[in-house]
């Protein structure tokens, strides 16, 4: 069981997920290990195949595109990585299936903007007519979007309450309301989730505008 | 041949590079608040953690065997009636508070959520720095709790909720080097306390929820470099790789397959043995991933030095309920059929169960009797010989089926910590009785096992938590007598769950908090009589602790509710209709301590 070298491989990703995600004062020893990972990108999920870690065989480099919230213009693909890759169209989505987890993606370059976890966004299809008049005008075709990070700490809400047509955070259990601008229904969040506009060209779901509200949880950024 | 030959030196010096970095010195100053600095801090040594002095609490359970128990008495079971507040402390955060105050000749450390670390005058109240840990902007995890710090030469050590255990100058608070543990942003984040033993400092992060496969890792106390990790899931050519059966839809289980060592472990100096918890399988339901599924819901014995299992006990196999085995069994040395004196482990299990299991120096862990504590409907009867289960198949979660099992997912008994007190010979066990739980097990394709994602095999919403008889509680105190193997008394707490470590002391007293009502209580020992009560600003699910100053003794705890005391007590409050259930608990950390008025 003992495990000696093959496992530093772990910091890699840690580094790659973190060290961009980290605005602080470690930037000239980020810098250097950024460097490394762009050598080691190849190698690195050939290793974790060997060592059962699905998740660093994902490994991949982030560029500073990657971590761009939701730009206008931009489609959306699946977060799933066993399902990335098509941009999704409004005919893909079933009128009230559970809300699908997306990320963004540049149309002009192809690249997937899942470099920062506040890119997690959450879409569904609902009935037109359910929606509040605020809502239809953030949707098309009744499709909104929202922002999957929970304002209360944080996790993606991913979890579906089929009756009650809301979302749950599976955390914590806070319940936002999709028809009517992700409003808190219940449990700890103190404000909705985010929403993006959206809009559509040649059937595919486009940004229309920036995120409502800022992203995130406790005290908004400076 | 040449290929392969080809290959693995490539990977042999991929991996080489990546170990260079797995740790690095920084510079952190803006991350700490110095107020004063420490003069004089006394070093940490092997020698004080294993004597475990009763002024000090150097270690989250006071000792490395786990005891939960302090030698003090000047505050007893006829005086501690007079005991009152003499400083608190604002945290400055809410959620769940969680850790223990670690003391150190004089010198407090408190872990907070978000992983601040306030060091403190034990005796004052007064500061001496606050370190903020820098968490990424972008930080989710499910407990954004701490469970206490590392106290070792110098140096206090916390590990993060972005999965870096971190060392801290112990008289300023600056950090000097970190070292990345897990990963977060797949759902391995770390809420334990470190453990220190003999120069490498020891902890494993969370991510049974995430299918993310459980390690724990040592890290060089000097230079935060890594000296050995261990899966808590062998992998292949490993032993134990044979109880993940290669069947079903998902043949590579064992990859994601859970088993987070989430939990401060304990250990035997005399041997040289490590003992640590294994939690539970992932997703949460068995049929997904078929085979005994070692060492998931399991105790294992480790050589501190390599990280080498020498030895395991499973408590149940092919976990399905969420029971984890997290917390390290108590070593106590205790009887073994009524007579002969053996070296041994105890601990009451998350699944009801109280074991009592034998351990021969070497590793070897032997199984010697287990008895329900809770009401548990999944277990038939347990081999008499080895403890093994027998199941009833109707309440064994299976995906596509709605299943109904007690106790709830939570357990007879969470993670806080029972206390062993040798003067009464009885053990004393937050329990949980009379609540259950249902849900339909899913095969969750929609995201992939650790991906940052909810990955338990249920949908939340369609958790049903429930009580076995609404007339009565949840929340019991029960004391043991760890010998006779027998329940000597137990007090209920009515309609709440108990979320309180307990501490016990040679004054005969057991110290805990953990309910609804916000009551921080002191217990006779030996009879269970509520001795003291005291309402705190907030729910405390921290553990108690006792410690010394200049002759006079102190118990401080944390109050701050949270995480998923706070979201039961919610459910369980909404459901309720005897209006019993105190819905209402307010947030909110503070450090309180209480002491005997000067005479």
């Amino acid at each position: 069981m003992k495990e000696q070298n093959n496992n530093k491989h772990d910091d890699i990703e840690q580094t790659a997920c973190c060290g961009c995600a980290q605005p602080n004062q470690n930037k000239g020893t980020d810098f250097k290990r950024r460097n490394l990972l762009k050598y080691l990108a190849l190698a690195i999920p050939a290793v974790n195949y060997f060592t059962g870690n699905l998740a660093l065989a994902a490994i991949k480099k982030k560029s500073p595109e990657s971590m761009l919230p939701p730009q206008v213009g931009d489609r959306f693909t699946y977060f799933s990585k066993r399902l990335q890759g098509p941009l999704i169209k409004i005919s893909d989505l079933i009128e009230l299936d559970k809300q699908v987890l997306v990320v963004p993606v540049d149309p002009k370059t192809g690249e997937v903007r899942d470099g920062s976890r506040y890119n997690q966004i959450l879409i569904q299809k609902l009935s037109m007519v359910s929606l509040s008049q605020d809502t239809q005008a953030l949707s098309v075709d009744g499709i909104v979007a929202y922002s999957a990070i929970c304002t209360h700490a944080g996790c993606p809400v991913t979890a579906w309450v089929e009756e009650e047509e809301n979302y749950m955070c599976p955390c914590h259990q806070s319940v936002f309301d999709p028809k009517d601008g992700g409003g808190v229904v219940s449990g700890p969040a103190p404000r909705k989730l985010p929403a993006l506009a959206l809009t559509t060209e040649n059937d595919e779901l486009v940004v229309a505008a920036e995120f409502n509200s800022w992203i995130g949880f406790g005290k908004p950024p400076r | 041949m040449k290929s392969l030959v080809f290959k693995m030196k490539y990977l042999s010096c991929c991996i080489g590079a990546v170990g260079l970095m797995s740790s690095y010195s920084v510079s952190a100053a803006n991350l700490t608040t110095l107020n004063k600095k420490i003069e004089n801090y006394k070093t940490v040594t092997h020698k004080r953690l294993v004597e475990a002095a009763p002024e000090d609490w150097l270690l989250p359970k006071g000792n490395y065997e786990g005891w939960m128990y302090s030698k003090l008495k000047e505050i007893n079971s006829k005086n501690v009636s007079k005991l009152t507040p003499v400083w608190t402390y604002s945290t400055n955060l809410d959620s769940g508070h969680e850790a223990p105050a670690q003391i150190n000749n004089g010198v407090m450390f408190v872990s907070t959520p978000y992983n601040n670390v306030i060091a403190l005058n034990a005796k004052t109240g007064q500061l001496y720095w606050r370190y903020k840990h820098d968490n990424p902007y972008d930080l989710s995890v499910m407990h954004n709790t701490s469970r206490g710090v590392a106290l070792w030469g110098d140096k206090v050590y916390v590990a993060g909720l972005d999965g870096t255990l971190n060392a801290l100058d112990a008289a300023t608070g600056e950090r000097l080097c970190q070292s990345q543990i897990g990963d977060w942003s797949i759902g391995a984040y770390i809420t334990s306390a470190p453990t220190p033993v003999k120069g490498k400092i020891l902890v494993g992060p969370s991510g049974g929820e995430y299918g993310v496969r459980g390690f724990l890792e040592a890290m060089d106390a000097e230079t935060c470099e890594t000296a050995w990790k261990t899966y808590s899931v062998p992998g292949p050519g490993e032993a134990g790789h044979e109880t993940w059966k290669k069947e079903g839809k998902r043949p590579d289980a064992w990859k994601y397959g859970g088993g987070s060592m989430w939990m401060p472990g304990n250990y035997d100096a005399d041997e040289d043995i490590l003992y640590w918890g294994v939690g539970n399988g992932s997703p949460w339901l068995g049929d997904q991933r078929p085979g005994d599924n070692l060492y998931v819901a399991s105790s294992i014995a480790m050589d501190p030095d390599t990280g080498k299992i020498k030895g395991h006990y499973q408590y149940h196999y092919n976990d399905s309920w969420d029971w984890a085995a997290m917390n390290a069994p108590m070593l106590i040395d205790g009887l073994k059929d009524g007579k002969k004196k053996v070296k041994g482990l105890v601990s009451p299990q998350r699944n009801g169960y109280m074991y009592w299991l034998e351990r021969d120096g070497k590793g070897k862990i032997e199984y010697l009797e287990g008895k329900p504590f809770v009401a548990n409907n999944a277990f038939k009867s347990l081999d008499p010989k080895t403890g093994r289960p027998t199941y009833d198949y109707d309440h064994v979660p299976v995906t596509g089926k709605r299943v109904s099992y007690c106790p709830s997912l939570w357990g007879g008994k969470n993670w806080p910590y029972e206390s062993y007190n040798p003067d009464t010979g009885m053990m004393y066990v937050p329990a949980n009785d009379n609540i259950c739980n249902s849900f339909k097990g899913k095969f969750q394709d929609d995201v992939e096992p650790a991906s940052g994602q909810f990955w338990a095999g249920i949908d939340i919403p369609d958790l049903d938590v429930y009580l076995a008889d609404q007339s009565k509680g949840v929340g019991q105190m029960q004391a043991w007598d760890v010998n006779k193997r027998e329940k000597v008394w137990q007090h209920d707490y009515g309609k709440t769950m108990n979320w309180g470590p307990v501490l016990s002391t040679a004054g005969n007293i057991v110290f805990s908090a953990g309910t609804n009502d916000r009551m921080l209580r002191a217990f006779d020992a030996k009879t269970g009589e509520v001795l003291w009560e005291f309402p705190l600003n907030s729910t405390a699910i921290a553990p108690p602790v006792a410690y010394e100053v200049d002759g006079k003794q102190y118990i401080a705890i944390t109050a701050g509710y949270g995480v998923d005391p706070h979201w039961t007590n919610g459910v369980l409050a909404a459901k309720d209709k005897s209006g019993e259930w105190i819905a209402d608990v307010p947030e909110g950390g503070v450090i309180w301590v209480f002491a005997l008025p000067d005479a």
